[in-house]
């Protein structure tokens, strides 16, 4: 069942004609409507103010970033647990380069030459966790869930040997200043790195025959491979590109704390696989879409920025409904696979 | 022929490096092998080992469940609090009843989800596990309980044996609780090794249709290991409350990852139909010996994630390429890749 699915979708993609993905995306986009729709009614004098908004957009890309590296992965059938680790050390290296590099009284220029030497540090981390991770998975044959939670535990014990459990704080202003600029005071500039990494990823995943080989893999390991994918490559290449996000979504995390210490946003893990799963990625692997994602990341925010509004719910029920959305997406998804199959099989039966 | 196997199994590395761990700390320490730090050991292996007892039973199947330890701390607190509520003065046989019961229900939602969803066990279980989390904080607005009811209170002063140590000046004591781990383990062994049922927990793991084909239920032993492991997990929570001597309704965020690092490294295979019972004691004495021990070695404790992780790779990494190294010479030129699995 699950085999015949993926490759319809497959088949759907190359042809580029209205696909299943489509209604997906368009019943997230209602779910998304009728939340926003909900809470502008019960909440309008704090839900529809423009600084709700921009803080709303100002939030997100962290974990949405990480739920992009989550889609690849789980796109080509894996999983990658070490996310937030590979953030943290991300994280620490950025800032430990611009605590020791950048004087009190620097130049502007040096500044930013020194901030930009640190991300380039940080994302040079995160290819190297990536690496870990994809030479694991696909020349040592360890399953992806054993081998990212290994991943993960060692980047984390790194990052805290390193750190020696302590923070990373008195970072130079040029750090925060950038990460938590807003373009024109509207337009923050965490949302247009989210902005560049999605069309990044969505580029790679839809016109680049990365992308292609990445659903073939995903869809069935075996038939790719006799079809002359290198598999193995392709493997190494998707949890670099999630390394990488994860660099980017660390040295934003940092930018927002101003510090960074190993542990920080442990639950983003668990938000990540949440997001990819509810904006329609196949757990099982071979399906996946940037826009998906990017609506299930609205949809999430919007509700735990909504929940925030009133007082007398604690941040805890997010926990609740996001494990009751999640599963109650996946039995929703799950029925109407079973209902199309159904109609397929008549189909046949007609003809 | 039977020392060639021998190598090629993960709990003869994983026991290899427990001696060699253990000599290490007594040369740098001299306190290893002494009576209270055995006790200690003992002690700190009660709640890694019943819990592991279930995983390794999960993860044989082919599936895993990340939602216990939220299990377990849902049941503990919410038995500690009716029993408060209502001045429970009876037997403890009754509490540990009821917080089993809660486990089991919780479990079999777990169960059924799996069976009729058929997606990843994984993503499953880290959905209903957030649920279970925000329901105990959220809803039952959980917070620490130092006080325990009496019952609870006296089992926790029970103790089996106390040792002494003279060069330190220090005693441990052996819980009661103990007790539990040992019955936990002979009941997992008599399970998997003589039961129908136990074999029909590797052949599912070993391979769902072929299971199915030889006339197993293939459902009906789902229902039963996630079954058992939300009621392994409630009665082990209670378990955790009794021997912490308070109720602590967070203490074990994070602690699948350990259970499972723990079941992995002591050689069972994570895509199903292997483990035993004396490799999982043995991965989870390694992981208690790590976090317990390692300060004895002088190490700082921020290495012991560091060397968790290491341990999980070269675990997980020996068996794996082994088998990979097998493929390819049966399969000769062109290697046949197994479908990789979540």
């Amino acid at each position: 069942m699950k085999k015949r699915l993926n490759v319809g979708s497959l088949q759907k993609r190359g042809a580029g004609s209205i696909s299943s993905q489509d209604t997906g995306v368009r019943r997230l986009l209602i779910i998304l409507a009728a939340v926003i729709v909900l809470f502008s009614i019960l909440q309008p004098e704090v839900f529809l103010t423009k600084d709700y908004i921009v803080s709303m957009l100002y939030l997100f890309p962290e974990f949405g970033i990480l739920a992009l590296g989550m889609m690849l992965c789980m796109i080509s059938g894996g999983i990658d647990l070490s996310v937030v680790s590979t953030a943290n050390l991300s994280g620490i290296v950025c800032c430990s380069i611009l605590v020791r590099m950048v004087p009190e009284n620097a130049a502007p220029g040096l500044a930013v030459a020194m901030l930009l030497v640190s991300i380039l540090a940080a994302v040079l981390v995160g290819v190297c966790g990536g690496l870990l991770n994809g030479v694991l998975i696909s020349k040592l044959g360890i399953p992806p869930i054993l081998a990212t939670l290994g991943g993960s535990d060692l980047i984390m014990g790194i990052a805290l040997a390193f750190t020696k459990g302590s923070s990373i704080s008195g970072l130079p202003p040029i750090l925060s200043n950038v990460g938590t600029h807003h373009i024109f005071g509207v337009l923050p500039v965490t949302l247009v790195v989210f902005v560049i990494c999605a069309l990044i990823v969505a580029w790679r995943l839809e016109k680049t025959t990365y992308g292609y080989k990445l659903f073939m893999v995903g869809s069935n390991a075996k038939a790719s491979r006799y079809a002359g994918v290198d598999n193995d490559k392709i493997i190494i290449q998707t949890y670099v590109t999630s390394g990488i996000l994860s660099a980017v979504a660390g040295v934003l995390m940092c930018a927002r704390f101003n510090s960074a210490r190993a542990g920080v946003g442990v639950s983003y893990t668990m938000q990540a696989i949440l997001i990819s799963v509810l904006g329609g990625t196949d757990p099982n692997g071979g399906f996946g879409t940037v826009r998906g994602v990017t609506v299930a990341i609205l949809i999430l925010q919007v509700l735990s920025s909504g929940f925030n509004m009133f007082p007398f719910l604690s941040n805890f029920y997010r926990d609740l409904i996001w494990g009751v959305v999640l599963i109650l997406v996946m039995a929703y998804n799950h029925v109407s696979n079973l209902r199309k199959l159904k109609k397929e099989r008549e189909a046949l039966q007609i003809k | 022929m039977r020392f060639k196997k021998l190598f090629k199994r993960n709990e003869f590395y994983v026991g290899i490096t427990i001696v060699a761990l253990s000599i290490l700390i007594q040369i740098r320490s001299g306190q290893f092998f002494t009576g209270n730090n055995f006790v200690d050991l003992a002690r700190a292996m009660i709640i890694p080992g019943m819990l592991t007892m279930g995983v390794m039973m999960q993860i044989i199947s082919g599936g895993i469940d990340v939602s216990f330890p939220a299990i377990a701390m849902l049941s503990m607190y919410t038995t500690v609090k009716v029993a408060l509520s209502i001045d429970f003065q009876g037997s403890m046989v009754f509490m540990f009843l009821f917080s089993t019961m809660l486990g089991l229900v919780m479990g079999l939602m777990n169960g059924a989800l799996v069976c009729w969803l058929k997606l990843p066990a994984f993503i499953i279980t880290l959905g209903t596990g957030s649920i279970f989390l925000g329901f105990m904080q959220a809803v039952l607005k959980s917070r620490n309980i130092g006080i325990l009811p009496k019952p609870m209170r006296v089992l926790s002063k029970t103790y089996l044996l106390t040792a002494h140590n003279e060069t330190l000046g220090i005693s441990s004591s052996l819980p009661f609780v103990f007790i539990f781990l040992i019955v936990a383990v002979a009941l997992t062994s008599f399970l998997l090794r003589y039961t129908m049922l136990g074999r029909g927990i590797y052949a599912l793991g070993g391979d769902r249709d072929a299971c199915q084909r030889a006339g197993y239920n293939v459902n009906a032993i789902q229902m039963f290991i996630y079954g058992t492991m939300g009621a392994l997990a409630g009665f082990t929570g209670l378990t955790r409350a009794v021997l912490m001597g308070s109720c602590q309704p967070t203490s074990l965020i994070g602690y699948e990852m350990t259970c499972i690092a723990a079941v992995v490294l002591g050689g069972t295979r994570i895509s199903g139909g292997h483990g035993t019972v004396y490799g999982t004691l043995m991965g989870a004495l390694l992981l208690t010996m790590i976090s317990n021990s390692l300060i004895l070695l002088g190490v700082p404790t921020y290495w012991s994630k560091f060397v968790t992780g290491l341990l999980i790779i070269i675990g997980t990494g020996m068996s794996a390429y082994q088998a990979l190294q097998q493929r390819k010479k049966l399969a000769g030129k062109y290697p046949v890749e197994e479908e990789k699995q979540v």
